[in-house]
Formats: C-alpha cells, sequence, structure tokens
C-alpha cells in the first residue's frame, strides 16, 4: 500500500511541462514538501521509491522530481542525516522493485551516495541491465576501487570495457597486469580501452607494450594507440619517471616518418 | 557524427543542399554545404549524394600534409574538409569553418545515416572520418555531449577543428579537449564570434587592459545578462513513455558517452538541449553566445569565477528546467549575472556597472595607459594558415564553458558553491563536484 503521506508530498512535485506553464511555481509548497519527506526519515525515502514505476509505464514524474530533488539537498546536509538518506535509499535494491526503478535509485545515489552505499552498489557490476548505472555510480563516488577489482575478472563484453575503463579513471595499479594483457586481445575496442587505462594509471610496465600496440595496429586505432602512448609519457613526466617517458617519446620521433605523421613527431618533442 | 541541433536559433525549418562536385569547388572558395531557400531536403540530398559523390571521385585534392612542411600548406591551398554532426547547426557550422578557406567537402557524417553510408563521402562513424588523411578541417556540430570527445580524437588524429557551442557538456572534458589541442599543436576555435567584434571595440579594450593589468583590485564591476537565455524554450520533456527509434538512427551511438536512456524523440533534433544527458538548457546553449565575448573584455579567458549562487526549484533529473536568477563573482570580485526573467524572482543583488580609467588611482591609470593594445584576434582561417592560435581557443571557450556548467550545478545543488579555478574542483562539496567530471560510458572517455 502506497504511503499516504508520501504520496500527498510527491504531488506538490507537478510535471515540469506545468512549470512552463506558470510564471512562478509555488516553491515554497516544493520546499515544504521535502522537508515533510525528510522529517519521515527512511520510511520518506522508501515510500517515494515504492512509487515509482517502471520506465515502459510512466506516469511517475512527480515522484522521480521529488526523490531527486532530496538527493540533491543530501549533499548540503549533516554527514549523519546524508548517511541516513542514502542508507535507506540504497536499501531499497534489495527490495523487489521494477528494474528501471533500481536504476533511477542507483542514478540518485551517484548524486548522493558515498563509501556507505558501495559495498550495495558493487552487487550490481555484474548485472545484465544495471552494470552501467553502478559502474558510474561507483566512479562518481570515488573510493571504490575494491568493487571494479572484484568484478574484473567475471566481466565480459561491455561489462568488461566498463570495469577496465573505471580502473584507469580511479588510476588501481595493481589491477595493470591483467589489463596489459588485454591491449593484444582480439577486441579492437578492448585494446583501446586498455591502453588508456595503461596511461590513465601510468603504468611504468606498460611502455613496450602500448608502442608496439601503437606501431602495428592501423586507421583509427593507431590514432587512439599513439594518443595513448602520449598520455602515458605525460603522465610518466608528472611522476617525475623522466626515462621511461623519455622512451616513448624518442620511439614516437624515431618511428613517425609518414608525411600525415609530422605531427606526431612534433608532439613527441617534449624539450 | 550525430543527429545535429535543429536550427531553432534562426527559427524554423531548412533544406539544405550538398554539392561534393568539383564544379561548384572550381566557383566557391566555400565549396560544400550550404543553406538555400531550395526545395531540397535533407532526405532527398541523400539520395542524390550518391551520384555527386561518384563525380567527385575523380577530382582529387592533394592532402595540405603530403607537401605541406612545418605550416603543411599544399601548393593549392585546397584543405579537405568534413562536417560531423549534419543537423540544422552543421550548415553554419561547415561554412563558419570554410570562410577565407578553400575547402573541398570531402565527408558528412551522422549517426542518423543507418543505411545510407557509403563510407567514402556518408558516414555514420566519425572514427572511419578521422583516419581519412585526406581530411584537414573538421566541422563538429553535434549535440554538446560529443563535442569534447570528437574534437579530442580529431586533434590526436592532425585534424584542425572548428566546434560549435557549447563547448562541451562537463567541466573535465573542458580541459581534456585543451590539453589534447595544445599537445597536437593543433587549431581549435568554438562556433561563436562575438570576441572578435568586441576586441575591436576601444572600450572594450580599455576594459580589458584594466582588468588584465591586474591593478583593479577589488573590482567592482557587474555585468548582467537579463532574459534571452530561452530557459522555458529549451527546457526539457519529461516522462514520455519509450518509443522505437527510428531505423536510420544508431541510438546507442547516439548516447555515446552519456547515460543510455529509453529512445524519445525530444532527445534528438535540436529539443536534446532541454536533457542534462546531452546538455544544460538554453543557459549552456545561449550564454556562451553572450559571455565569450564578454569574458574576453574582462579579460577571464585564463580563469574562473570563484563564488556562484543561484536561485532556482528543485531540479528534474532528467531534463533542465526553471531558474531564476545566477550570481558568479571572480577572486578579484567582479561579477557576472543572469536573470532569467522567465521564473521566480528578479536577480536584485547588485547593479550594472562597467569597469573604467576613473576607478584607478592616477599613478595606475598612468600604466593602464602606457599598456600595448591586445593583439588582434585570428579568424579561425588565419589561424589555420599561421598554425597560430585561433581567437576562440580552446582554453577560452573551456573557461566560457566552466562559468555556465557552473551556474548549471549551481541551480541543481541548490546551495552556493565555491570554485578553485586552478585546480579546477568545487571546494569542500564532494557530491556537487561531481557534476565537474561526472564518468562517461565505456568506450567513451576524454
Amino acid at each position: 500500500m502506497p504511503n499516504e503521506k508520501v504520496t500527498q508530498f510527491a504531488a506538490q512535485f507537478r510535471d515540469p511541462k506545468d512549470l512552463k506553464r506558470q510564471s512562478n511555481p509555488n516553491l515554497q509548497e516544493m520546499t515544504a514538501a521535502l522537508d515533510g519527506l525528510r522529517a519521515m526519515g527512511a520510511k520518506g525515502v522508501t515510500g517515494l521509491v515504492a512509487l515509482l514505476k517502471p520506465d515502459a509505464e510512466g506516469g511517475d514524474v512527480h515522484v522521480r522530481h521529488a526523490l531527486h530533488g532530496q538527493a540533491m539537498r543530501a549533499g548540503g546536509w549533516p554527514e549523519k542525516d546524508r548517511q541516513a538518506f542514502t542508507k535507506a535509499l540504497a536499501g531499497t535494491l534489495k527490495e523487489d522493485h521494477p528494474k528501471s526503478a533500481k536504476g533511477f535509485v542507483i542514478r540518485q545515489l551517484q548524486v548522493a551516495g558515498g563509501a556507505e552505499v558501495t559495498t550495495a552498489l558493487g552487487g550490481w557490476l555484474l548485472d545484465d541491465e544495471l552494470w552501467e548505472d553502478a559502474a558510474q555510480a561507483l566512479l562518481a563516488i570515488g573510493g571504490t576501487a575494491d568493487q571494479f577489482l572484484k568484478a574484473l575478472p567475471k566481466a565480459k563484453g561491455k561489462q568488461q570495457l566498463t570495469t577496465v575503463q573505471a580502473l584507469g579513471v580511479l588510476k588501481i595499479n595493481n589491477a595493470a597486469e591483467r589489463i596489459r594483457g588485454f591491449v593484444t586481445s582480439g577486441d579492437s575496442t578492448l585494446r583501446q580501452v586498455a591502453a588508456r587505462a595503461l596511461a590513465d594509471m601510468a603504468d611504468t610496465g606498460a611502455v613496450a607494450t602500448l608502442l608496439k600496440a601503437a606501431d602495428t595496429s592501423k586507421g583509427f586505432e593507431r590514432i587512439k594507440q599513439t594518443g595513448a602512448c602520449l598520455q602515458l609519457a605525460e603522465n610518466l613526466l608528472a611522476l617525475g619517471r623522466k626515462e621511461e617517458a623519455s622512451r616513448i617519446y624518442q620511439h614516437l620521433r624515431d618511428t613517425r616518418k609518414d608525411p600525415a605523421e609530422a605531427y606526431i613527431r612534433e608532439a613527441a618533442k617534449t624539450d | 557524427m550525430l543527429l545535429g541541433e535543429v536550427n531553432q536559433e534562426a527559427g524554423g525549418n531548412f533544406s539544405l543542399q550538398v554539392d561534393f562536385s568539383c564544379k561548384l569547388l572550381a566557383k566557391s572558395h566555400n565549396s560544400g554545404m550550404t543553406l538555400k531557400d531550395s526545395s531540397v531536403s535533407r532526405r532527398r540530398f541523400l539520395k542524390t549524394s550518391s551520384a555527386t559523390v561518384a563525380a567527385a571521385a575523380t577530382c582529387q585534392i592533394v592532402p595540405r600534409h603530403v607537401v605541406g612542411g612545418a605550416g603543411q600548406t599544399p601548393p593549392s591551398e585546397t584543405f579537405g574538409g568534413a562536417l560531423i554532426g549534419v543537423g540544422g547547426r552543421g550548415p553554419g557550422t561547415y561554412n563558419s569553418m570554410c570562410r577565407g578557406l578553400n575547402v573541398k567537402q570531402l565527408a558528412l557524417c551522422d549517426v542518423k545515416f543507418v543505411g545510407r553510408a557509403d563510407n567514402k563521402k556518408v558516414y555514420t562513424d566519425f572514427r572511419r572520418v578521422l583516419e581519412r588523411k585526406d581530411i584537414d578541417l573538421i566541422a563538429i556540430a553535434t549535440p554538446p555531449h560529443w563535442h569534447a570527445l570528437i574534437s579530442i580524437a580529431a586533434a590526436e588524429a592532425g585534424k584542425d577543428v572548428l566546434c560549435e557551442k557549447p563547448m562541451t557538456r562537463f567541466i573535465a572534458e573542458g580541459r581534456a579537449v585543451v590539453n589534447a589541442f595544445k599537445r597536437y599543436n593543433r587549431v581549435f576555435q568554438i562556433g561563436t564570434f562575438g570576441r572578435f567584434g568586441a576586441s575591436g571595440n576601444r572600450e572594450n579594450i580599455i576594459t580589458h587592459k584594466i582588468m588584465r593589468s591586474g591593478l583593479l583590485n577589488p573590482c567592482e564591476g557587474v555585468h548582467i545578462k537579463s532574459g534571452g537565455l530561452k530557459v522555458k524554450q529549451w527546457s526539457g520533456d519529461p516522462g514520455l513513455l519509450p518509443q522505437s527509434a527510428p531505423e536510420s538512427l544508431d541510438w546507442d551511438f547516439y548516447c555515446g558517452p552519456s547515460p543510455f536512456k529509453p529512445y524519445v524523440r525530444p532527445r534528438t533534433g535540436g529539443t536534446h538541449r532541454g536533457y542534462w544527458d546531452y546538455e544544460g538548457g538554453g543557459l549552456s546553449d545561449m550564454a556562451q553566445h553572450h559571455f565569450d565575448p564578454v569574458q574576453w573584455t574582462f579579460g577571464k579567458d585564463a580563469t574562473s569565477p570563484v563564488e556562484i549562487e543561484a536561485h532556482a526549484p528543485p531540479p528534474h533529473p532528467e531534463c533542465t528546467g526553471m531558474w531564476g536568477w545566477v550570481e558568479l563573482k571572480y577572486a578579484d570580485g567582479l561579477t557576472f549575472a543572469m536573470d532569467s526573467r522567465e521564473w521566480g524572482d528578479r536577480y536584485t543583488r547588485k547593479k550594472e556597472r562597467g569597469v573604467s580609467l576613473n576607478d584607478l588611482s592616477p599613478e595606475n591609470r598612468k600604466k593602464v595607459e602606457a599598456m600595448p593594445d591586445p593583439a588582434k584576434l585570428l579568424s579561425f582561417a588565419e589561424a589555420v594558415k599561421t598554425r597560430g592560435q585561433a581567437g576562440g581557443h580552446a582554453e577560452a571557450a573551456h573557461r566560457c564553458s566552466t562559468m555556465l556548467h557552473l551556474a548549471n550545478i549551481a541551480i541543481r545543488v541548490r546551495r552556493k558553491i565555491k570554485y578553485d579555478p586552478v585546480k579546477e574542483e568545487i571546494i569542500d562539496d564532494p557530491e556537487a563536484n561531481r557534476f565537474v567530471n561526472p564518468p562517461t560510458r565505456a568506450p567513451w572517455h576524454a
């Protein structure tokens, strides 16, 4: 049974189409509704989630608006209150709700969640429908390497691309050895994502692998693999690893003889 | 590459005629796509383009890198050009890129060309365009969520770029664009040109010199943009039931780096502006036009506001919506404000106030008067030919985009935010800072 009080509060959030038609929607009413929902504690959160409908059904614009409005406010609350909100929200992922509704909940955790919800989110990294939402939430929250490292061995296809890219963004060096193997995979997209991830994490052990991948690939992949080499060199320089960076630059200067790649030779001149 | 933007700025429908033929090229330096009043529809163009493509195949141009040295200009001074994003803004953006240059249009690319692409002249995948060695110049007129990724890939491929505004969808990808164009020493010009006129105005030049001197601190200058930001017009349409994407559209590719959502028609074709997944409403679209020259005038091309506050109702998760005003303060005290005039309270905190030599002490006034005028801004064509920096270069465009993204973040979080213009981070508010660099969908990553 829907919580009547929650339903009433959510009804204060009109369809933005209505806002367009009005010169001055009632900000006070909306704010009062969010205050009322907050005062209800976890029930205010679970009550809203219970009102979410599947994407294909619709009719819950006002509920989504209210829940998102609250998630955006939560970042400004005292830490204890924010965590109470996000824990209640994450708890609904265990309940029987439509997948698309859970996706929406995860996207609100991306806005307001912290370390307290990362385990709950990590469980969705290998889900057939929600892995991207979960990955993006975990990346936004940050400090979530464990979740991605745990998913990496089982991740396949697009989930694998997502996981490898995430480990690069988070600069998780202890995944480097495994990711180096992907640079020679049979999948061009995976090769490029893996090379960029290694560049992002400034993996000193990837210099030879990335140069070889850049030398042997063609077309757009050659462009991206060469880009990964230059990115790796810059990141190594930033860490003071001048010798490895110089090796990359020297190699690119020595091998890019085609006039069409003159700009690469120029880009590899760092001094 | 993507469904381009419908030309709502121009106020309506248009027809499009593209001619790849050498005959047209011989007649005009601005070869290729032109906006005409002809009855040739985009659909008809696509049907007929294969015939003209065949004719064009006999006309070879020498790519500039083949015979060019450091300046890379071949004797013919003909550049190979491509348009990625063939929608409403495509023709204007492409023509802006060609102005002052002799460009032969070699490729058109859009994800709505499924079933029509021949991968010779008409493409659905921008990567196939960028790997062509005979293409030197890229015009990007996709929705903004693709601007940064395609710009960066173009720089990596050695191309110069003219990119439609707004430059980016979020702040961090703007920095990635700046870094890429610096790394590869390529030319970037944003698709708004007001600063070229503004920088020729004597009064603006004086303001620019005063601000660049650093001698006016604190600065009491206030600039207010009042109305004209299309808040209602470009707010989104939420809660629509999922529809089937047209067969001609690669919807997954369209979504690209942004979250994959069920297809609904308003997410494409110009009304994409009203969805956070692709843009930031009328504010990020129209305000780049307005603030780009203002930013130059006030000498803020290399920095960003430090305090941002907005008056707005709770935001919708999918769609951009109403807001009343936004105030952005720079470290020296200069204030920019936007007053929507379409919702809520008006901006009344400060009044418009210019900056003049009278604000300075006599001694400082003399110092400013002794300063040389700023160098003339280079057009895209001049920058391409001389390998210089275009007037609307990546750093300036990024800083202007940053201003607008910060405004939208303040509208969304509805609390005052503080920004570090050097680290390019929101301070002491990790949740708000998540909007500075939101994750992108693999394999897309700036």
